[in-house]
């Protein structure tokens, strides 16, 4: 079990460390709740610059030294990013789809949650009751 | 290095840290002078009040992750990411009666696994053990990662010096004091987290303001204000299990039921998870300013100190840098205690040295503290993932744990078999839903999976003599625990 969940972790960290990677990658994927994040950790340069396409031409998101930037809050759609590292571009443009999940799916699982919940509350309150009236009886 | 835009000089933070630093080592050292019996050590003699035990409590669930991962699920899922991270109080408030149980119950008991064992069987106890210990790794790496990312983001000091001297400092004066000197030094720290934090808050209001906040939201990150974004509404409940999860099993919560005085674990729980209710939407709120002040956000869960530190500068960094200092402190202290006590007395004389006396159990948990010390820097030294996506992992683990303690300290119904499946099911469901489909739904799904199974033990007959639990686990005659 150990050993299990140490080999899940691990698999779990892979996509978070893109040791090798020379240009744009997405170090972070949740393109289904809206959020990215884009990373060059091993680019080299010393200032860098992060565009976006859109429809009147690529527009700048970071300019800085940072090797990294998250993206939040993105309605469904198709994203285009470019790196450029001290003015020269790097590698091709990276494309990102968002796609959030159906609402009917989010709505599933709180009304799971929901009703576990009140069910939990309920048999701790009715529970407690029920031990302390059994131990005064025994 | 993550950072490069920062505004405290490394030269400050490395004075706030030795400050801060030796204040808590001296205050470990001293509160723990006192320590004589492992009950002492371990346990705080089993008689601390009401006040100690509410700061205790709230400071100890106010974590680098409430500081720190709260403003980064509003940065990742918007408004309900923040309100859905509070929910982590309803865990508090739902163990207030649990844990008055658990006194009287127990009240010679030491650890979670102690009534896991008794009440459920030797199989069941491994189960959770390596449920439990998987769990306080992780919360363990957690609080080492956010102590390097905070003082990178801050004062762009490298993440791995940054890390080593949390981990270095919290171990040494939990090495020193046990459980005593973790509560004591909880007292000190929630004082500062709660003036920092209300501080915090207004000055990001009357500096930005809710309109700005709005409208660049509204125009870069509209998903952010969407009450309706389905990520997030899959989240809320998640949140609430997840704490849910962590509070029921964790020995961080149980040694303190054992160790309030009787009486004080009811109300001292309530008013902690009233108390803490608030915070993660205060913390959370900041994060939602890093688009209106056009801050660069390269890991999410650096986006609080970042705000802070372009917002207010300098003396911003230092107000930030106190508060989540003490809150990680707070923490690292309270699950390093609590987890050398599962290792002591549910590894060590359960599974090793069966007939260990007290003096060597005490002797053991010295070295034990620091070897959890040193695991944990060594697995934080590689940044392995984000502090939401590494702790959010370790909640399909915690939530399978919720219905098999809930029915176990409650009802007669319920054995070994079940608890056992309804904790390795649970966990394999949310680690499937964790991977399948996001890291907001894996504690809710592997709560679900779990309470499905244990339903099954209402065909059962009540046979289990709650007797077994108080005798097994009380002191002997001669002051040692059997």
């Amino acid at each position: 079990m150990v050993l299990r969940a140490v080999i899940i972790l691990a698999a779990l960290l892979v996509p978070n460390a893109p040791a090798f990677a020379t240009g744009l990658t997405v170090a972070d994927d949740g393109t289904s709740a809206g959020y990215i994040t884009l990373a060059w950790p091993d680019t080299r340069g010393n200032s860098f610059e992060l565009k976006q396409k859109t429809a009147s031409g690529w527009h700048t998101l970071y300019t800085g030294g940072d090797r990294a930037t998250t993206l939040s809050g993105l309605p469904d759609g198709s994203y285009e990013f470019q790196l450029t590292a001290d003015g020269a571009r790097v590698g091709t443009p990276v494309t990102v789809t968002v796609s959030h999940h159906p609402l009917s799916r989010a709505w599933g699982f709180f009304a799971v949650g929901a009703f576990m919940f009140i069910a939990l509350t309920a048999f701790l309150v009715l529970g407690g009751r029920a031990v302390d009236s059994d131990q005064t009886a025994a | 290095m993550l950072n490069t835009d920062t505004v405290m000089p490394a030269s400050v933070a490395w004075l706030i840290i030795a400050a801060f630093s030796l204040l808590w080592v001296w205050l470990g050292w001293w509160l723990g002078r006192k320590n004589d019996t492992l009950d002492d050590y371990m346990l705080a003699g089993r008689k601390v009040g009401m006040g100690f035990a509410v700061a205790t409590a709230m400071a100890t669930w106010v974590t680098s992750n409430t500081t720190m991962t709260a403003p980064q699920l509003a940065y990742q899922l918007g408004i309900w990411g923040m309100v859905g991270y509070s929910l982590g109080a309803v865990g508090l408030m739902l163990f207030a009666p649990l844990a008055r149980r658990i006194r009287t119950m127990m009240p010679g008991g030491f650890t979670s696994g102690d009534f896991i064992r008794l009440r459920y069987g030797n199989t069941t106890w491994r189960i959770f053990l390596v449920i439990s210990f998987f769990y306080s790794l992780g919360w363990l790496i957690s609080l080492g990662m956010a102590g390097g990312l905070l003082i990178n983001a801050l004062a762009g000091i490298p993440y791995a010096y940054g890390m080593t001297v949390i981990v270095v400092v919290c171990t040494l004066y939990t090495v020193f004091g046990g459980l005593k000197a973790v509560i004591g030094t909880d007292f000190v720290q929630t004082i500062l987290i709660l003036v920092g934090v209300v501080i915090l808050a207004v000055l990001v209001i009357n500096e930005v303001g809710f309109d700005a906040i709005h409208a660049q939201l509204e125009a870069e990150r509209p998903e952010l204000l969407n009450l309706l974004l389905p990520a997030s509404i899959m989240f809320l409940f998640n949140n609430l299990f997840f704490g849910v999860g962590e509070i029921f099993h964790s020995n961080v919560w149980w040694s303190r039921a054992f160790a309030f005085a009787e009486g004080v674990g009811f109300k001292a729980y309530g008013l902690a998870g009233l108390f803490w209710l608030p915070i993660p939407i205060v913390a959370g709120f900041i994060a939602l300013a890093a688009p209106a002040l056009g801050i660069n956000v390269p890991s999410p869960d650096m986006v609080a100190p970042l705000v802070a530190g372009k917002l207010f500068g300098l003396a911003g960094a230092i107000l930030v840098f106190v508060v989540v200092f003490a809150a990680l402190a707070s923490s690292l202290d309270s699950v390093l205690a609590a987890t050398s006590d599962l290792v002591v007395k549910d590894i060590y004389k359960g599974h090793i040295r069966k007939q260990a006396t007290d003096a060597e159990l005490r002797k053991a948990a010295v070295w034990i503290v620091l070897g959890l010390g040193a695991l944990t820097w060594i697995l934080s030294v590689p940044k392995m993932a984000t502090l939401g996506s590494l702790l959010h992992f370790t909640g399909a683990f915690v939530a399978s744990t919720i219905w098999p303690i809930a029915i176990g300290i409650l009802n007669r119904r319920g054995n070994g078999t079940l608890a056992s499946a309804a904790m390795v099911l649970g966990t394999a469901s949310g680690l499937y839903a964790y991977f399948t489909i996001g890291f907001y739904v894996a504690a809710l799904v592997s709560a679900a999976v779990s309470m499905l199974v244990m339903l099954l033990a209402f065909r059962s007959e009540p046979t289990f003599d709650w007797a077994l639990l108080k005798g097994s686990s009380s002191p002997q005659s001669n002051g040692e625990t059997s």
